[in-house]
């Protein structure tokens, strides 16, 4: 038998190298079992051989973080978002955190991007110390991740809670989707037609209320072609959480950032036929899609969470709202102000930052002396007292007091986190089926609503472990569903 | 990886430093074909299949590598030329 020489056996090792190197690299590009965790890199010294990208890229912006130390990296600002690098698709992601919340804000959340367009994310709960206290001293019924919490025990178990509901009232919710039909009693269709005269930047959503009426909306748009990106417009209508219809208005032909703006334009929403209830219009468009009118023959018009007032309104705009939070930025130096909320005053005095205020009025009015205001919160807004509508039950945010408001009952799709030597754990679970990705990249957030980088303050949330456990297709139904095709 | 080319009582006293060198040579002309390989084939998969390699090899590395063992064997050629 001819002896193979020593240069043979080299050459054979070193190509045998190559060849698992490819098959390891394939392995887990495919990811045979649909299976895998991906860990964020809080020491620099993981699996990953140097310089190599990260599946989960950094924590950004820097200004809301400090740079890691001692194995574990500070949130000093909200939000901060990582992105997800896969190699494939996944339909599932468990996120795993791991972190010390040294600071006083009441909420932890964390999230993927669902929309781009509206930066909408699916968020999910990390921590609420509102609820964890309340756990303490109320009486807890929990079964399959769902908890009841009640002043005083009435419930033994949630099914007899959902069976026998006490007044809407009394019942704050928190991360659970609680379908009841909210109806007005002696509602009466609006005989006269409402313009709605104030300008809206970008998206938006509102409430209306259709009894024996057609869904009818007149938008007039103004196409601002500030950015790069197509202005499209496409407006949706729900009903509870179902999309019944949608239109769509395409960009105005300028598809550049040249500032150059056309003649405004219309578009008309109607439907007839539809049953009595809350429906919610959605308006998906990017910053540069200015709303000028709104013309409608609803009479109950009322925005959701978040209206952008812009710079050509009137002065002195007076909206109201039944959120017990306010949040109000500009970035726009001439829109520095102060903002009257009920008997309070919410000073504007920076751009490119968010100012907040918290009050215990079930209905507050607000007056904005000039207009390129963003308003936020956790509750409606509208141009009319008569307008306001708002079919939610309450929500335990960060705005959230049971006891003014005289809420007796919480259902939260919650767990409280384990913790292990002053170090929380907790766990959210996300749907990425349908969520948004880019360069086989998903975004995540984690929000941690009212902490800010740029106060006084020294607080913080100190994060150790970010552990993704994806699950998807295997290999075998894979190749199943390619060959049924 | 010297133990796989070395074979003891192969080198004669005077002319050993060739020997060696003849060796050297050759270990890193088969590592300079089999990095030449890697390079092409995971410049392959990173083009067909973003980021596969890249996630848990710089690419660099191996490049310089490359480089590395390139240039050694130009070297110890040119001795062993030279000798």
């Amino acid at each position: 038998m001819k002896k193979i020489s020593g240069i043979v056996k080299l050459r054979i090792f070193l190509w045998l190298v190559l060849a698992l190197a490819v098959v390891f690299f394939l392995y887990l590009a495919i990811v045979p079992s649909g299976k895998i965790t991906y860990f964020y890199d809080f020491t620099n010294g993981d699996y990953q051989l140097a310089g190599a990208n990260k599946f989960i890229g950094q924590l950004t912006p820097e200004e809301r973080e400090e740079p890691i130390e001692d194995g574990s990296q500070k949130i000093i600002g909200d939000p901060v978002y990582f992105s997800l690098r896969t190699p494939r698709k996944f339909n599932k992601a468990k996120l795993t955190l791991e972190y010390k919340n040294e600071s006083e804000r009441p909420l932890v959340e964390a999230g993927v991007l669902m929309d781009k367009i509206i930066w909408r994310y699916q968020l999910q709960p990390i921590e609420n110390k509102i609820i964890d206290q309340l756990a303490l001293i109320w009486n807890v019924v929990e079964k399959d991740g769902v908890m009841l919490l009640q002043r005083e025990k009435k419930y033994d178990t949630i099914e007899n809670f959902l069976a026998n509901l006490p007044p809407a009232e009394e019942i704050a919710l928190y991360n659970y989707d609680f379908k009841k039909e909210f109806l007005i009693k002696n509602y009466e269709a609006g005989k006269v037609k409402q313009e709605i005269n104030y300008s809206l930047r970008g998206t938006y959503q509102f409430y209306t209320y259709l009894k024996n009426e057609d869904l009818d909306f007149t938008f007039t748009f103004l196409d601002l072609n500030q950015n790069k990106d197509s202005d499209a417009v496409d407006v949706n209508l729900y009903y509870g959480d179902q999309l019944i219809t949608s239109r769509h208005l395409d960009d105005d032909g300028v598809k550049t950032d040249n500032g150059e703006m056309k003649e405004v334009r219309s578009l008309n929403f109607f439907e007839s036929n539809l049953p009595e209830g809350v429906y919610k219009v959605e308006l998906r468009a990017n910053d540069d899609v200015i709303t000028k009118k709104i013309t409608t023959s609803q009479s109950r018009v009322a925005f959701l969470n978040r209206i952008w007032l812009e710079n050509e309104n009137d002065k002195n705009i007076s909206l109201y709202t039944d959120s017990q939070l306010i949040n109000a930025q500009t970035i726009n130096p001439g829109s520095l102000q102060n903002i009257k909320v009920g008997d309070k005053e919410l000073e504007i005095s920076s751009t490119y930052r968010q100012f907040s205020l918290m009050f215990e009025n079930k209905v507050s009015e607000i007056k904005i002396a000039k207009g390129d205001v963003i308003l936020s919160g956790s509750g409606v807004f509208s141009f009319n007292q008569g307008n306001l509508l708002d079919p939610n039950f309450k929500k335990v945010d960060e705005s959230f007091s049971a006891n003014p408001i005289g809420i007796n009952y919480i259902l939260a799709g919650y767990r409280i986190p384990e913790e292990k030597d002053g170090w929380k754990t907790a766990q959210a679970e996300f749907d990425l089926n349908n969520a948004y990705r880019e360069w086989n990249k998903d975004s995540f957030i984690i929000s941690i609503p009212g902490l800010k980088a740029d106060d006084e303050i020294d607080d913080s949330i100190e994060i150790k472990e970010i552990k993704l456990e994806l699950e998807g297709k295997t290999l075998r139904e894979k190749l199943n569903e390619i060959f049924k095709k | 990886m010297l133990f796989f080319v070395v074979e003891t009582g192969q080198c004669p006293v005077s002319t050993c430093g060739l020997f060696i060198m003849k060796k050297i040579n050759l270990i890193f002309k088969e590592l300079f074909y089999a990095l030449t390989g890697a390079l092409v084939i995971f410049v392959v998969l990173e083009l067909a299949w973003p980021n596969i390699v890249l996630a848990y090899l710089n690419l660099n590395w191996v490049l310089l590598s490359w480089l590395f063992a390139g240039i050694i064997v130009l070297v110890t050629g040119k001795e062993e030329i030279k000798k």
